[in-house]
């Protein structure tokens, strides 16, 4: 059966989900993947076209459940360590740098990450800052985790990690840092508790605000599931926790474009970043 | 090859200036809002704006007045649109840094004669 | 130098509660850090008549733009029968194009609850509240959309309206309007641009 996902389909389709999510799509990427997930829905849907499935997702999806699970399919819901990794190095080669020029001599640099899920991000953050080391050597870095869910929290706290989570750490990194177990790998004394994890919700303002102020926030792949009111809500929220001169990290696929305009937009070693 | 942006909410006005642009021999970069414009800016060589007012995150006259704030950006050609052309808009635009002001859609014919004129090929 | 290894309890200023809207409106005039103007904004919501104050704080030429962007998200969060719609509306008649398409974002985050005002821009004077309510009309679950737009259609002159409503017809469109699309291009003739956008139309309902 020949598939139902056009080039001018996949456009149609791409147009609302960034609509809705700030995903941008892109053929090279996405278009396979899409393709057989359509395919695969529409058969079970009992449909023989395009838009039959697109009129569903975008007029009969009243508690959002058909979205989520094309949301599903096109993210990559696993964590893991150094995952967009380009990131990471943005982070210690040019942001803290700059602002440790910055910034008054006593005061920490402070770094969040929301959400953080069972750790792999801002475990990733402190092996790149202590792998660079010429930084933290200076000024004190404070890493805070939080996560909605108290169940990942714990996790993260025990700092235990899988084979599958630590793929991406080069060998000389990961046997410096982890100390390899009978079922997977658990980060080195050395390392342990330097991230402050807390169980919050971005929503309650009062919790945000007992968390102080930030000059690098990391929020990948949180506000693509959260309707259009709910994103400016937390981008607004996010700006006030900033201190000025502060950074946003996005995902790869998102975009601030489609949520507010008060964010300064940067481009730095091909990351797009933005400034308070 | 000379590029234009079209920075418009809607796709088919996006569509249409970029097609006749395109025949033209223009290459064409698309934003939605004036905050994906500048997002776009900054990977891009842009030698037109071609703007729309009306746009949801960040409007045309929000959006020029930050561009014209970067360096490079000072001199780029801009020309606004709109689909109503109310004297006070007008004025609006060339102060914020716009160099022409048109209704939407431009009709080919025009939109060539501005090619000429503002973009060095 | 190091990384922090404990739990640094930080020093934030607690923000007071307010028992009056006008205390909490005192708060926003006499502070001016972000957040304590968030914080302030926030509260303000929260008492009656809080909205109306909030929107004329827009409704200024010279209302700080990250301020009126935070005022617009709270206010989309508010409950539609408790925000003050009227004054929303009356933002979109202004010249000011940020403050505009602020009540604009408001009222599109509000969706299906203001069905009555988008029916009534659909057949107002306003072009471009015309655009507007056909974009709402695109984006949110109405039952009654595609008839709403049809009806619109069939009489329309402005051709920018015109073809944002033949830009949603070409997704929820259904074969027996690709007659009315076609006239179209006889209602606009010699317009490229309407033959553009109704080949398209007529493209995307053939599938």
């Amino acid at each position: 059966m020949a598939t139902l996902l056009s080039t001018e389909n996949f456009s149609k389709l791409g147009e609302f989900i960034y609509r809705k999510s700030g995903i941008y799509l892109e053929e090279e990427k996405h278009f396979d993947k899409l393709k057989k997930y359509i395919d695969k829905r529409a058969l079970e849907l009992g449909m023989d076209n395009f838009r039959k499935y697109f009129f569903k997702l975008r007029f009969d999806d009243k508690d959002g459940e058909e979205f989520q699970e094309l949301m599903n399919a096109i993210t990559v819901n696993e964590t893991y360590f150094f995952r967009e990794k380009d990131q990471f190095e943005v982070l210690v080669n040019r942001i803290l740098p700059e602002l440790h020029q910055i910034l008054p001599a006593s005061k920490p640099l402070r770094i969040l990450s929301s959400p953080c899920s069972t750790g792999e991000e801002p475990y990733s953050m402190i092996l790149h800052i202590v792998e660079e080391g010429k930084v933290v050597e200076e000024r004190d870095i404070e890493v805070v985790g939080i996560d909605i869910d108290s169940t990942v929290i714990k996790k993260a706290q025990a700092g235990k990690y899988t084979e599958r989570s630590v793929h991406a750490i080069p060998k000389k990194i990961l046997s410096k840092w982890f100390n390899k177990k009978a079922l997977g790998y658990e980060l080195s004394e050395d390392l342990q508790g330097t991230v402050d994890f807390q169980v919050a919700n971005v929503f309650d303002k009062s919790q945000m605000r007992k968390l102080g102020k930030f000059d690098v926030i990391f929020s990948r792949n949180m506000l693509i599931y959260f309707d259009d009111a709910s994103r400016k809500e937390v981008a607004m929220t996010f700006y006030d926790m900033l201190n000025p001169g502060g950074y946003v990290l996005l995902g790869h696929a998102e975009y601030m474009s489609r949520i507010v305009s008060v964010f300064k937009a940067k481009k730095i070693d091909n990351t797009l970043i933005y400034q308070k | 090859m000379a590029t234009v942006m079209v920075v418009d909410d809607s796709k088919t006005v996006r569509n249409y200036h970029g097609t006749i642009l395109k025949s033209m021999g223009m290459d064409i970069v698309e934003a939605e809002n004036g905050m994906e414009a500048l997002e776009k800016s900054l990977d891009n060589e842009i030698d037109l704006y071609l703007v729309d007012v009306n746009m949801p995150i960040m409007d045309g006259y929000s959006f020029i007045q930050d561009l014209r704030k970067q360096k490079k950006q000072k001199n780029i050609p801009i020309i606004m649109v709109t689909t109503q052309a109310k004297e006070e808009d007008k004025i609006n635009a060339y102060i914020v840094g716009s160099n022409l002001f048109e209704t939407k859609p431009i009709r080919p014919e025009q939109l060539q004669a501005y090619i000429d004129i503002l973009v060095k090929s | 130098m190091a990384l922090i290894k404990k739990h640094i309890k930080q020093d934030v200023e607690e923000f007071p509660q307010f028992s009056t809207l006008e205390d909490a409106i005192n708060f926003f005039n006499s502070n001016s850090e972000d957040d304590e103007k968030d914080y302030a904004v926030e509260e303000i919501a929260k008492f009656s008549g809080g909205g109306d104050f909030l929107i004329s704080y827009i409704d200024n030429e010279d209302a700080d733009k990250r301020i009126s962007t935070k005022v617009a998200s709270v206010i989309s969060n508010m409950d539609p029968d408790d925000a003050p719609i009227e004054k929303i509306m009356d933002l979109l008649k202004l010249n000011n194009a940020y403050v505009r398409n602020l009540g604009i974002s408001i009222l599109r985050d509000f969706g299906d609850s203001i069905k009555y005002y988008i029916v009534k821009f659909l057949i107002g004077d306003d072009r471009d509240l015309r655009i507007f309510a056909i974009n709402v009309l695109g984006d949110v679950d109405f039952s009654e959309s595609r008839d709403m737009l049809v009806e619109l259609l069939e009489t329309e002159e402005d051709i920018n309206v015109a073809m944002t409503a033949v830009d949603y017809m070409g997704e929820i469109g259904e074969e027996e309007d690709i007659t009315l699309l076609e006239s179209l291009k006889e209602r606009f003739a010699g317009d490229f641009y309407a033959e553009f956008a109704v080949d398209g139309a007529i493209r995307l309902i053939k599938g």
